[in-house]
């Protein structure tokens, strides 16, 4: 406890001592714990046996992650419970039944706690203890002599999400279309700015992360609060009541509000069974659902035209190539914008051009009050048409009768939500990245912008597509953390430029020693933060990649199905063994020593950079980058500094409890975006050159998935399709073998159908393989009604011995969606059958 | 008078178990006690629904621990007073040291499952104890159920459950006084109670 340095010293304990428990306890205490005797010679003082820290759950759920209350009694984690109520703000809540859990995580016998060097065939489990210095010199000396010989791309650092991302360790990649990589974590940064070496990036959320890049209007994002302003919930995409933990609070006060509410989803969880209308729709097929809805919507004339025209890109010229009519292409004048507030100087913009139906002119979208939603005309020898007139015959082809056949979905229920949708309103889709998992996905973000804008639902109360699920939701609205800038911190003298490709392709570019046309020669691969092996796609070809490497680090706090792939292994410090912060969100404090030999992620990137020969590199203590990356003007007026949190550990702060003048000035510096459904220019987030087709990837569209399609050949064969969900008791591979949870939910189970069960001599409990060419896993079966027929739930997450036989991961596609990189998690095709327990 | 107890908002609840991870945390409970759990009505399974796929299912949830009766059965049972209804509280209490072990209570108990009889010594995967300093201290030979967190509830703190759920399914609070919110949710709302033929007079109400 001496290493601790909280101010706040924590419970009062008046009838500790009356506990005998705590006393048999307590005996074996030494060092710097006042002894038994001190206390029980004075009962009533504030024993200092017991500490506070704050820091998160570090569950990988999808959020941010929870901040936490951690309570440390002679050094060790004790308990990790929610953050305490805010009496103002009963219902901001922290926490859920995994992130009490970090105790046993913390605790556990399968940690890594030195560093292991593979001594066997690769992942045949065989290592040797070695020191941290045989490591970062092995590391070292291999990521030099690979840099000399093929480049500095031929090191690369592959990392998931794991902590969400913070100021020192926890590393992030946002990735833009035009080919741009942000990441803000300290370590990772001037690691790659100053060795060139390459990123290679997650590749869940990508979609949405794509999506939100390539669509103008997407990331208004809602709180979830707004959700009881709508009359109409069409829950899309998202599992309400089992990935997200504050949700059905908000879902339930709607209802409550008299909300109808509407679930379009495969599988049945308590939002399906509590919704007004439940739609079955099969998967990979949503996106023709959204367009016959907007079929529907414009035949039965309920249309808000008046929204198309003044907040959507409806009324903007499209001209033949696909792009948007410009002022340049009419020769007209470039328009004056803004004033860039970094020169000071004003801009100008070569705006979109729409029709003037008053004056019959063209002119730019940002002058013309009346603009054309529909028509064609020629401008300057040009044909042009408005988008929406563009998109609307586009889409024809997807009417309610074929939806009902291809979505597997009555015609009736179909309609009847889209009546729902576009008459009871302010209606609203509630969505997070539930449809985001498959070939096709990229297309329903268009589909579902078209059907909001077609109805005038959308950017308004109540009236949004994506929800903020994971966030921890509050009555009066979602609660403001403070900002956290390292953009500064990360800049390193004579920074070199550096390539970034989605991880997982790294067996493509290991075969062809290129992306695209682009020459990547890989040598040496560092994963840290991620478990691709468990958690991500088509392991056979992943692996066989890995092999061809010279060397293949792991960094991680857990002998992860990945880890046990490595060359070397390195053990890492978990959440309360490090100070670092969130964003500004919070400070991650540091409660309890790491064991054994653990190190945090900065620490083990302060060795590498000295064994590399620069160890200047980082130049600043961990305090003082936290310092300055926290103590930003913002979080100086607001009370989020460095300072701030080690007073006060824990910070939350409201919308009514903030300064009203600087969100309002933030409000008004945000230039109006007017919403979009088309894609001027699409593009891919990686080297990998797709084929652009305009006319597919531009507009509305939905496009046969790449293998969950009743068309597919394949489909004869393997005729169930398997997804995978985020649920209750863990997301991602995180939080497996914790005993607390494994009482909860002892193991992988597949959800089937009564009747698919039936039809395969399945009962329920009984072992069963799930197959496809690809590969088999074998675990229990659960036999349900809550699913459809033609579907299997996979469990997602678990590692390979926690499966009878075989990995969920083996029945997975290596391919990816090549415009976002978003792995194919769902793109699967099989079948089941009674284990009978042979060999495999 | 004080009469504490729970309501929980079956239209609420989602079966997540974090009340129930709570009180293990909390309570330091050995290895596979549990002094409430969520059970799913519904499918024979966890988070399954039964009726008539796929327009007609029924599913919800009920979190289920010690009902803290008014009239309890256990008490009744106990041949030697090691259970007894706390008169200024209303919870049903156990004295550990008392308890010979008999099981008359689980056996008076018409809620199965909300009881515990440690056949050996308890178990614990971790070397220390975890959760609160002062949680009860576990015994071989003995019953044990949920406390209502009077380790807690003495130091004028609410039980471990009672404010950390997500959906605010779960309340606690005096049922004797009229203002308490408790009170006033189940003036407003339909409700049952389990077992309510049995005259055990159920202090926790679960609305519907």
């Amino acid at each position: 406890m001496s290493e601790t340095k909280s101010p706040r010293t924590g419970l009062t304990r008046r009838g500790f001592l009356k506990t005998t428990g705590a006393l048999a306890g307590a005996a074996a205490v030494a060092g710097t714990t006042p002894t038994l005797t001190a206390l029980a010679e004075t009962p009533d003082a504030d024993a200092a046996e017991e500490q506070v820290f704050y820091s998160t759950c570090g569950g990988n759920c999808g959020g941010p992650t929870c901040r936490m209350k951690g309570i440390v009694r002679e050094g060790k984690l004790v308990q990790v419970k929610p953050a305490d109520i805010d009496p103002e703000h009963p219902t901001f809540r922290t926490g859920c039944v995994k992130g009490q859990t970090n105790p046993q995580r913390l605790y556990s016998p399968k940690r890594n706690l030195y560093p292991l060097k593979r001594v066997g065939e690769r992942g045949a489990g065989q290592w040797e203890r070695i020191s941290w210095d045989e490591a970062i010199t092995t590391i070292a000396d291999a990521m030099k002599s690979s840099q000399e010989q093929y480049g500095d791309s031929s090191v690369a650092f592959w990392h998931s999400y794991v902590g969400g991302s913070s100021v020192l360790n926890f590393a992030t990649s946002s990735c833009t279309p035009e080919g741009t990589r942000t990441g803000s974590s300290v370590s990772l940064e001037r690691f790659i700015q100053k060795t060139g070496a390459t990123v290679m990036t997650p590749a869940a959320d990508k979609t949405l992360q794509w999506a939100l890049a390539s669509i103008p209007g997407l990331a208004k994002f809602a709180p979830q609060s707004e959700l009881v302003k709508a009359q109409t919930i069409m829950i899309w995409g998202s599992n309400p009541t089992g990935a997200s933990r504050s949700h059905q609070n908000f879902l339930r006060k709607a209802k409550e509000n008299g909300s109808k509410i509407v679930t379009i989803d495969p599988l049945v969880r308590l939002n399906a069974v509590q919704s007004d209308l439940y739609l079955p729709v099969r998967p990979a097929t949503d996106g023709f659902l959204a367009l016959a809805m907007c079929n529907w919507i414009v035949d039965h004339e309920l249309v808000d035209w008046e929204f198309l025209r003044d907040s959507t890109v409806a009324p903007i010229l499209r001209k033949e190539d696909g792009t948007y009519l410009r002022l340049s292409d009419l020769g007209m004048a470039p328009e004056e914008g803004p004033v860039d507030p970094k020169t000071g100087k004003s801009t100008t913009l070569d705006t979109e051009v729409v029709y003037d139906e008053e004056n019959m002119t063209f002119g730019s979208i940002n002058k013309v009050a009346h603009p054309a939603v529909l028509g064609s005309y020629e401008a300057n020898g040009l044909k042009v048409r408005t988008v929406l007139d563009y998109v609307l015959e586009n889409i024809k082809e997807y009417t309610v009768e074929k939806a009902a056949e291809v979505c597997d979905v009555p015609a009736w229920k179909i309609e009847e939500v889209a009546r729902l949708y576009a008459t009871e309103k302010p209606a609203t889709i509630d969505m997070w990245e539930g449809l985001d998992h498959r070939h096709n996905s990229r297309h329903n973000y268009k589909d579902l912008m078209l059907l909001a804008c077609l109805t005038g639902n959308y950017d308004k109360p109540g009236s949004f597509i994506v929800c903020q699920h994971l966030l921890e939701g509050e009555d009066g609205g979602d609660a403001i953390g403070g900002t956290t800038d390292t953009s500064k911190l990360i800049q390193v003298d004579g920074a070199k430029k550096s390539l970034h490709m989605t991880g997982m392709y790294l067996h493509e570019v290991m075969e062809k020693g290129k992306l695209g046309s682009t020459e990547l020669l890989l040598k040496v691969v560092y994963c840290f933060q991620a478990n691709p092996l468990a958690a991500d796609c088509g392991p056979r070809e992943l692996k066989a990649a890995i092999d061809k490497l010279d060397l293949f680090v792991v960094a991680d706090p857990y002998m992860s199905d990945t880890a046990r792939w490595a060359d070397i292994v390195l053990p890492i410090a978990m959440m309360w063994e490090k100070e670092d912060a969130t964003g500004g969100f919070t400070l991650l404090e540091k409660g309890v020593e790491p064991p054994g030999e653990c190190k945090a992620d900065m620490d083990v990137f302060r060795m590498l950079a000295d064994k590399m020969g620069f160890p200047d590199l980082y130049d600043k203590t961990d305090e003082e980058y936290l310092r300055e990356a926290l103590d930003t003007p913002f979080n100086k007026a607001n009370g989020f500094t460095y300072d701030d949190y080690k007073e006060k550990g824990f910070i939350v702060k409201f919308a009514d409890q903030m300064e009203a003048a600087a969100s309002n000035a933030a409000a008004a510096a945000t230039p109006k975006i007017r919403n979009s459904f088309y894609i001027e220019n699409p593009r891919s987030v990686d080297l990998n050159e797709p084929e652009v087709d305009r006319e597919i990837e531009s507009r509305p569209y939905w496009e046969e998935p790449l293998e969950t399609s009743v068309n597919n050949p394949a489909f004869q064969k393997y005729p169930l399709f398997a997804f995978s969900i985020h649920e209750i008791y863990h997301a991602q591979s995180i939080l497996l073998e914790v005993p607390w949870l494994d009482e909860l939910r002892p193991e992988p189970k597949i959800e089937i159908h009564e009747d698919a069960a039936a039809a395969r001599g399945i009962k329920q409990g009984d072992l069963i393989k799930a197959y496809n060419d690809r590969g088999f896993v074998v675990c229990k079966a659960v036999v349900t009604k809550g699913i459809r027929p033609d579907c299997i739930l996979l469990p997602h997450g678990w590692q390979t011995d926690d499966f009878v036989a075989g990995h969920l991961t083996d029945l997975t596609r290596i391919d990816m969606d090549g415009f976002s990189g978003n792995s194919c998690y769902n793109e699967i095709l099989c079948e089941v059958e009674l284990y009978d327990g042979g060999a495999e | 008078m004080t009469r504490y107890g729970f309501v929980i908002d079956t239209t609420r609840c989602v079966g997540c178990n974090f009340c129930s991870m709570a009180c293990k945390v909390e309570n330091n409970l050995p290895e596979d006690v549990w002094w409430s759990r969520a059970y799913t009505d519904g499918g024979e399974v966890e988070q399954t629904p039964s009726g008539e796929w796929p327009d007609n299912l029924h599913m919800a949830f009920m979190t289920v621990g010690c009902q803290h009766c008014d009239n309890p059965a256990c008490v009744k049972a106990c041949p030697v007073g090691a259970t007894y209804k706390d008169a200024d509280t209303g919870i049903v209490r156990q004295d550990f040291d008392k308890c010979i072990g008999c099981r008359m209570c689980m056996a008076a108990c018409p809620y199965s499952g909300v009881r515990t009889f440690n056949w050996e010594e308890p178990k614990y995967f971790l070397d220390f104890p975890v959760g609160s300093a002062d949680a009860p201290k576990h015994q071989k030979g003995v019953v044990e159920k949920c406390t209502m967190c009077w380790h807690r509830i003495a130091k004028g703190e609410r039980p471990a459950c009672a404010d950390v759920c997500r959906t605010l399914a779960r309340h606690w609070g005096d049922f004797d006084d009229p203002d308490s919110e408790v009170s006033k949710l189940i003036r407003d709302r339909p409700y049952k109670q389990l077992l309510a033929d049995e005259g055990t007079g159920p202090c926790v109400y679960y609305l519907v």
